[in-house]
């Protein structure tokens, strides 16, 4: 990589964006202070209130991930909102619509979504208790680790975790976060607290639709014995470290490889049409009807009618 | 009293329709006999809304566009599908006897479509309405209007300035019947955000009232089905009694308002040499390469 254009020094700056996010949850495994809080606020369990934050406990940045790029040109491919007819429109022209029926919608302006917004109640009160383990997996959403919010709270938090631990129970309640409404679970992990977000009633499917077909009057003796001392014998404790994204693996090894051993593609991050204002527009428009004047076949002469 | 033009018949022509001014019905409907070569040819076999201000301008004024309530016999009709499968039937009118009709209703503005009657769906007649925020220097309207010129004239575009009678200018491009609206208003965005884009300080090209602070908004959106804009000559519903009026772009540096020609003195403006003498003559399309040159579709 002999080139130091800043172009190389900007796609450098990308690749290494995408490192930290590994030695992130190191850090936070070892205990150091984990970034900015996804919310704050409070928990509240009748006349005790402990100031509270907020990380998510899973790192999707561990996963790579690409950029997209024009193949022939090297440049960064960008989204664009196109009404297929107008072109590119702006963002603040965009409502929301909700389909009726097909190809009718009733149109919903930022305003009037903006009316029914949630106050951003800062408070996550219990207001329930269940024991652990009654809450069946499929309700589980997101993890979130809940830090006291200063040293202050760290006795009522540590009375909350305490008591969840000794009862064996999970608190239930409900807060806002980012403008929407969640249910949460809040259980003891490891020495501090996990709020887990929950899924609402309607968003999980019943099963029973899925498994009508199927017999549950007990199974072949011979087999059912087969099988289970099978299970017995691959029982052993879980670690997902066990389990390897063979995938994702061979992929950071070709990215890694790549750029040992080649030069990055220079990604052009100008955005084009605003190139630096080098080139006046008018000459811009008068070089690109040439160019696209050229290739194509003349029809401009045809005569219109 | 009554008053004939045209082979048609004014009724209550002393009716003063500009108080300010003193301007009358029979004023109005003098000036548009006096203004109907020039005015026709732009007006003529487009389907129009029209201001009506039966009580004179500053009174309760209406756009009407659709037949109904004496317009039906005075003008044309032609039934128009609507977005939305429906059918309406709107107004347009062919020759003198019309806008003189028009001036009888208390019609104040005509505004046309950019289409005409045979084929409303292939404008010949493409507008960029420069309409600049209140606290804009007309000087820098004229400026962007000059600025929409050259852009244009980069595409192989020939266009002709128009003075709104109000604030701004819209900038005419006559083009050949041969796209339809979707793809003119695409050229229209494409263009009128281009020209934004490139000096964000001066333009907006987009409606939102909050950004227009201290610029100009680039109105491309008369380029489509159903939308209409001021039609050369015509007189407007505003104080003053000012008219819509076409310039030469040399004879722009010397408009000192988008409002410079005032009915009272139109006549003797129109004595003038016709300063869109070119306008029918201007053979151009949206070609190809200037459809390719703002990335629109064909």
């Amino acid at each position: 990589m002999a080139s130091t254009s800043s172009r190389s020094r900007g796609s450098g700056k990308q690749a290494s964006s995408r490192q930290p996010s590994r030695s992130r949850s190191a850090r936070r495994a070892a205990g150091a202070a984990p970034g900015r809080p996804i919310w704050s606020g409070s928990l509240r369990l009748a006349l005790v209130t402990v100031p509270v934050n907020l990380y998510p406990a899973t790192n999707s940045g561990a996963r790579i991930s690409f950029h997209q790029v024009h193949g022939p040109s090297g440049k960064r491919i960008r989204y664009e909102k196109v009404v297929p007819g107008i072109g590119p429109v702006d963002a603040d022209e965009i409502v929301k619509g909700f389909e009726v029926e097909k190809g009718s919608y009733v149109l919903i302006e930022p305003d009037e979504i903006e009316e029914i917004k949630l106050e951003a109640r800062k408070t996550l009160d219990l207001v329930q208790f269940v024991r652990q383990g009654e809450i069946d997996p499929i309700w589980f959403d997101r993890p979130y680790y809940v830090v006291a919010d200063g040293d202050l709270a760290e006795e009522a938090y540590g009375v909350i975790r305490d008591a969840l631990r000794s009862s064996e129970r999970v608190g239930l309640g409900q807060f806002v976060m980012r403008n929407r409404e969640y249910i949460a679970a809040l259980k003891p992990c490891g020495s501090g607290l996990l709020l887990e977000t929950l899924r609402f009633a309607d968003e999980v499917r019943a099963a029973a639709p899925y498994f009508a077909g199927l017999d549950d009057d007990g199974a072949d003796k011979e087999l059912l014995d087969l099988a289970r001392e099978l299970i017995d014998r691959k029982t052993a404790p879980f670690d997902p470290r066990q389990f390897e994204d063979k995938y994702s693996e061979a992929l950071r090894a070709l990215v890694d490889a790549k750029v040992k051993h080649r030069k990055p593609v220079e990604v052009d991050e100008d955005t084009g049409d605003s190139g630096g204002k080098v080139i006046d527009l008018v000459d811009a428009l008068k070089r690109s009807v040439k160019s696209s004047g050229g290739g194509a076949k003349r029809t401009s002469r045809r005569k219109a009618s | 009293m009554t008053v004939r033009i045209a082979g048609v018949t004014l009724s209550h022509p002393d009716k003063v329709l500009y108080a300010d001014q003193g301007v009358t019905k029979r004023d109005l409907a003098a000036y548009l006999h006096a203004a109907s070569g020039r005015m026709l040819p732009h007006v003529a076999r487009r389907l129009v809304s029209l201001v009506r201000c039966p009580a004179g301008a500053g009174e309760k004024c209406f756009f009407q566009r659709h037949g109904g309530a004496g317009l039906t016999e005075s003008f044309e009709e032609l039934a128009v599908t609507e977005k939305d499968g429906g059918q309406s039937n709107y107004l347009y009118l062919t020759g003198e006897a019309g806008l003189i009709r028009a001036a009888q209703m208390g019609v104040l503005e005509i505004h046309i479509w950019g289409s005409q009657v045979d084929d409303i769906e292939r404008p010949n007649r493409i507008v960029f309405d420069l309409d600049p925020d209140p606290s804009v220097d007309f000087a820098e309207v004229r400026r962007a209007a000059r600025r929409m010129r050259d852009v244009l004239a980069a595409l192989g575009l020939r266009s002709f300035p128009l003075l709104t009678g109000g604030k701004g200018i819209h900038v005419v491009v006559p083009v050949a019947r041969r796209r339809e609206w979707p793809v003119v208003k695409a050229f229209a965005s494409a263009l009128a955000h281009r020209v934004a884009d490139d000096a964000p300080d001066r333009f907006v090209a987009n409606m939102s009232k909050a950004k227009r602070t201290g610029r100009i908004f680039i109105d491309y959106l008369r380029n489509e089905s159903g939308a209409t804009a001021i039609a050369p000559y015509s007189p407007r519903a505003r104080e003053g009694a000012p008219v819509a009026w076409p310039v030469s772009w040399d004879d722009l540096d010397e408009a000192e308002s988008a409002a410079m020609v005032l009915l009272a003195d139109a006549g003797r403006w129109l004595k003038r040499p016709d300063p869109w003498r070119d306008y029918a003559k201007v053979r151009q399309s949206l070609t190809k390469a200037a459809l390719g040159a703002l990335d629109v579709e064909a």
